[in-house]
C-alpha cells in the first residue's frame, strides 16, 4: 500500500479541512433547482420517446430538447402545467392595469389582422381598449397604421401558466420552471429567499440574498414593441403527411390518444407507444399538438451509429488502490477519426429542401431575411452535423427552433425536430423602459427565453464577490467503525482491527442572518422572448437582456401589468 | 412502476441532484443534464437500487456519466485549452469563483480523483456510502481514498498534523 508524505488526518482536522473546502463551493448562492415537475416531463419524455434518444452533438440542443419535451409536456399535462390558473385567472380583475377595470388586452383580435393596429394599446376606465399610434410608426419604422381601434369588452388572451417550460430555458437566471409558486406580489429578493430556503439549502436557508439593480447607464425611457403570437400553418395530419414525403417514410399519418392528457396526437412509422419504439431500427415521426403548434421530431434510429466504449487501462490510482479493493476498468468513447456527416453547404441544402416542403423560406444571413423565414447556422465534428434553424421576426432571430442533426458514422439524418407555426404580428404595444424592468430580474415568471448565438456575448467574466463560509454546520460525533477490509462493510468479530475511518455524518442544519449580494446590470439589450401562455400557445415578445460584469444575463419580459397577467397567490411549492 | 408513479418517488431528489449538477457543468446546463439523469434512470429502473439510502447515490453516478459525457464531447468539439484542461471526472470547481487564492491553489494542485472525492463529500454532503456507489467502490476503498485525499490536500495546505 502506498504512503503518501502527509501523515493521518484527525477526524478534528478533517472538519477543519472540509469546513474550508466547503468556501471553495461553486454552487452560486442565488442556485435554484429545477421544478420539480422536472422529473415527471423527463419520466414522460423517456416512457413515450424512448425510441428518439440520440447523441447530442453540441449545447444548442439545449434549446431543442426542452422545447420537445416542452411539447410533449404541453400535450400530456395541461392540468399539471397551470394548476389550476387558467379558470379563476380570466375572471379575476385583481390586478387589471386600471384601478380594477377590466383592462386586459385582446390580442387574438389583433393577431387575426396581422399587420392592421400598428399602434400603442392604452386600457381606459369602462374596459375600453383604445389602440394610438406611435410617433415613431408614424414615421414608417413600423407598419402604417390605419385608425385608432376601439375594442370592445377585451378578454384576457395572453395568461402565462406556472409553467414556462419554454420560456426561461435559455435565462441565466432563471432555469425553466425553477420555481412555479413564487407570488407576483413580491418578486424580487423576499421571493428569491423563499425560494433558496425551499431549494437544496434548506439547512443553509437564507444566507444570501441576491438583488439585481439597474446601473445609471440603462435606458429609462419608456418604448414601444410588437407581441407575436405563433399560430399552425398547417394541420397535423398535413405537417405528419409532408415530413413523411420528406424524408421517404412510406407510411400514412396515424394518431393515438395521450392517456394522461387525452389529447390526440400522430406519428408516421412506428408507433411511439409500441414497444417496437425501442427497438434499434425504428424510425418515423411523431406529432404533438400544443397550443396552436404542433410540434414534431423525425428519428431514424438505424441512422444513429456509436462507438463503443472501449476499455482503457488506466494506471492505478495509488492513493485508492488498496490490497482489498480494485476500481473497475473503466472505458471511454474514443471519437471517430473522421464525420461522413454533412459539410455545411450539403447540410444547407438539405435543410432547404426540407424547409421548402413546410412552407418557410431559408436564410443563412439576417441580411435580407424576412418574418417567418428561417436562419440556418451550422456546427460539425467528428461525431456528426447539426443544422439549428431560428425562426426570424422582426429581423431577429427567435428561439422558436428547428435542428437537424446527422450522425458522422453513418452520415445519415438520425432526427430533426422543430415546430411548425409562423409569428402573427398582434400588436404594438407600450413597453417599460428597461431601468423599470430590471425590477423584474430575479422574478422567474418575468423571465423569457432569449435567442442566443455560438458567439453571443455574454460579457466580463468577473469572480462573483465571495462571502465569509455560512454558519457552520454542526457535525454530530460518529461512532468509531471498523471495517472489514475483506468485505468493506463493518465489521463484527473479525480479528483484523484495521484503522477506524472517518464516518461522514449529515450535518445539522444551521440558521444565519441572510447577507444581500448586490449585482449592478450595466448595460442592456432589448430583444424579443419566448414565453407560454396558460393555454399552451406561443408568443414572441418584448424583453431585455441585462448584463453584469460576472457573465451572466438576466431577462425580463418589458410589457406592462396587465397585458401579460401572472399567477396570482399560487401556492408555494415546497420540495 | 408507472412513469407517474417513478417521477413521484424520485422527484425528491431532485433538488440536491440539481446542486451536484450545478456544481460540476455550466449553469445552462443544469437542466437538461438533470432532465437526462431521470430519462436514464427511469429506462433503468429495473436496476434501481431497493435500499433508500443508495438512491440518491445511484442518481449521481448517472449524473456522473452523463457528465463525463458531456465534457469529452466539449473537449472534442471545441478543442479549448481551457476546456483540455478540465479533468473529467472532477467538479469543475477549480475553474469558476473562489475567494481564498490559498485554497484555491491546494485545490488545484489535487489530482482528479482527489478533488472527486472531496467535492462529494464536502460539496455534495454525501455519506461515503453514497460516495462508495457513485464511485463504483467498495466503502472501504472510498474511506481510504477520502483520507488519502485530506492527507493530500492537508499537506498542500501546509496543515500540520
Amino acid at each position: 500500500m502506498a504512503k503518501k508524505n502527509a501523515s493521518k488526518v484527525s477526524k478534528a482536522q478533517s472538519d477543519k479541512l472540509d469546513q474550508n473546502l466547503k468556501s471553495l463551493d461553486t454552487l452560486p448562492q442565488d442556485f435554484e433547482a429545477p421544478h420539480q415537475s422536472l422529473v415527471f416531463r423527463a419520466v414522460r419524455a423517456e416512457s413515450t420517446l424512448a425510441p428518439v434518444r440520440a447523441k447530442r452533438a453540441w449545447q444548442g440542443f439545449r434549446v431543442r430538447r426542452t422545447a420537445f419535451i416542452g411539447a410533449a409536456m404541453a400535450c400530456s399535462a395541461a392540468a399539471f402545467l397551470s394548476f389550476g390558473l387558467t379558470s379563476h385567472q380570466i375572471s379575476d380583475p385583481a390586478t387589471l392595469a386600471n384601478g380594477g377595470q377590466t383592462t386586459n388586452q385582446n390580442l387574438d383580435g389583433a393577431s387575426s389582422q396581422p399587420n392592421q393596429p400598428s399602434g400603442t394599446v392604452q386600457i381606459q376606465p369602462g374596459g375600453k381598449v383604445v389602440v394610438k399610434v406611435p410617433n415613431h410608426a408614424k414615421s414608417g419604422k413600423h407598419n402604417k397604421p390605419s385608425k385608432p381601434t376601439v375594442k370592445k369588452n377585451p378578454k384576457l388572451n395572453i395568461v402565462m401558466s406556472n409553467n414556462q417550460g419554454l420560456g426561461s430555458q435559455t435565462s441565466a437566471s432563471a432555469p425553466a420552471g425553477a420555481s412555479s409558486s413564487a407570488s407576483i406580489a413580491a418578486p424580487g429578493a423576499v421571493a428569491d429567499m423563499k425560494m433558496s430556503c425551499l431549494g437544496i439549502w434548506r439547512g443553509w436557508c437564507g444566507s444570501v440574498i441576491t438583488k439585481y439593480v439597474a446601473s445609471e447607464s440603462i435606458s429609462s425611457k419608456p418604448t414601444t414593441g410588437h407581441v407575436y403570437q405563433l399560430v399552425s400553418n398547417q394541420s397535423p395530419k398535413e405537417l405528419g403527411t409532408t415530413i413523411a414525403s420528406a424524408f421517404g417514410l412510406n407510411d400514412s399519418v396515424h394518431s393515438w390518444v395521450d392517456q394522461y392528457s387525452g389529447q390526440t396526437n400522430y406519428f408516421v412509422g412506428t408507433d411511439p407507444t409500441s414497444t417496437d419504439a425501442w427497438t434499434n431500427n425504428s424510425a418515423g415521426v411523431v406529432i404533438y399538438q400544443g397550443g396552436n403548434s404542433n410540434y414534431w421530431y423525425y428519428y431514424n434510429q438505424a441512422a444513429a451509429i456509436y462507438v463503443d466504449c472501449v476499455k482503457v487501462a488506466q494506471p492505478s490510482d495509488a492513493s485508492a488502490t488498496t490490497d482489498v479493493t480494485v476500481d473497475p476498468v473503466p472505458c471511454e468513447y474514443l471519437p471517430p477519426t473522421s464525420s461522413k456527416a454533412p459539410n455545411q453547404e450539403d447540410a444547407f441544402g438539405f435543410a432547404h429542401k426540407i424547409f421548402d416542403q413546410l412552407g418557410y423560406q431559408t436564410v443563412t444571413s439576417l441580411k435580407h431575411a424576412k418574418d417567418n423565414s428561417v436562419l440556418l447556422s451550422y456546427q460539425s465534428d467528428v461525431w456528426g452535423s447539426t443544422v439549428m434553424a431560428n425562426l426570424v421576426v422582426n429581423g431577429e432571430p427567435t428561439t422558436v427552433s428547428w435542428y437537424i442533426y446527422w450522425n458522422g458514422l453513418s452520415g445519415q439524418v438520425v432526427n430533426m425536430s422543430g415546430i411548425n407555426s409562423v409569428a402573427k404580428d398582434a400588436g404594438l404595444f407600450d413597453t417599460l423602459s428597461a431601468t423599470k424592468a430590471a425590477e423584474r430580474v430575479g422574478s422567474w415568471q418575468w423571465s423569457g427565453a432569449f435567442y442566443t448565438s455560438n458567439d453571443f456575448n455574454w460579457g466580463n467574466n468577473r469572480p462573483y464577490p465571495s462571502f465569509p463560509p455560512l454558519c457552520s454546520a454542526v457535525y454530530p460525533t460518529p461512532e468509531p467503525v471498523v471495517i472489514d477490509p475483506n468485505t468493506g462493510d463493518p465489521a463484527t468479530d473479525s480479528p483484523i482491527k484495521p484503522e477506524p475511518p472517518i464516518a461522514i455524518p449529515d450535518p445539522e442544519p444551521c440558521v444565519q442572518e441572510p447577507s444581500t449580494n448586490l449585482i449592478s446590470m450595466t448595460s442592456s439589450q432589448s430583444t424579443l422572448m419566448q414565453i407560454l401562455d396558460a393555454d399552451q400557445n406561443i408568443w414572441l415578445v418584448p424583453g431585455y437582456l441585462y448584463f453584469d460584469d460576472y457573465g451572466y444575463v438576466q431577462s425580463a419580459i418589458a410589457l406592462p401589468d396587465g397585458v401579460i397577467k401572472l399567477p396570482e397567490n399560487a401556492p408555494i411549492i415546497v420540495y | 412502476m408507472t412513469p407517474d408513479q417513478f417521477a413521484e418517488h424520485y422527484e425528491a431528489n431532485l433538488p440536491r441532484i440539481a446542486g451536484f449538477v450545478a456544481r460540476r457543468v455550466e449553469r445552462d446546463q443544469v437542466e437538461d443534464i438533470c432532465s437526462d439523469v431521470f430519462e436514464v434512470a427511469y429506462r433503468k429502473r429495473a436496476e434501481a437500487p431497493t435500499e433508500p439510502d443508495r438512491e440518491f447515490a445511484w442518481l449521481c453516478q448517472i449524473a456522473q456519466n452523463l457528465i463525463n459525457n458531456l465534457r469529452r464531447r466539449t473537449v472534442t468539439s471545441k478543442k479549448l485549452v481551457v476546456a483540455l484542461s478540465v479533468p473529467v471526472s472532477s467538479p469543475s470547481a477549480e475553474s469558476l469563483v473562489v475567494a481564498d487564492l490559498h485554497l484555491r491553489e491546494a485545490w488545484n494542485k489535487l489530482k482528479p480523483k482527489q478533488q472527486q472525492i472531496l467535492a462529494m463529500i464536502a460539496f455534495d454532503g454525501l455519506s461515503i456510502t453514497e460516495v462508495s456507489v457513485v464511485l463504483g467502490i467498495t466503502k472501504n476503498a472510498a474511506t481510504v481514498r477520502l483520507n488519502r485525499a485530506r492527507e493530500a490536500y492537508a499537506g498542500l495546505l501546509k496543515v500540520k498534523v
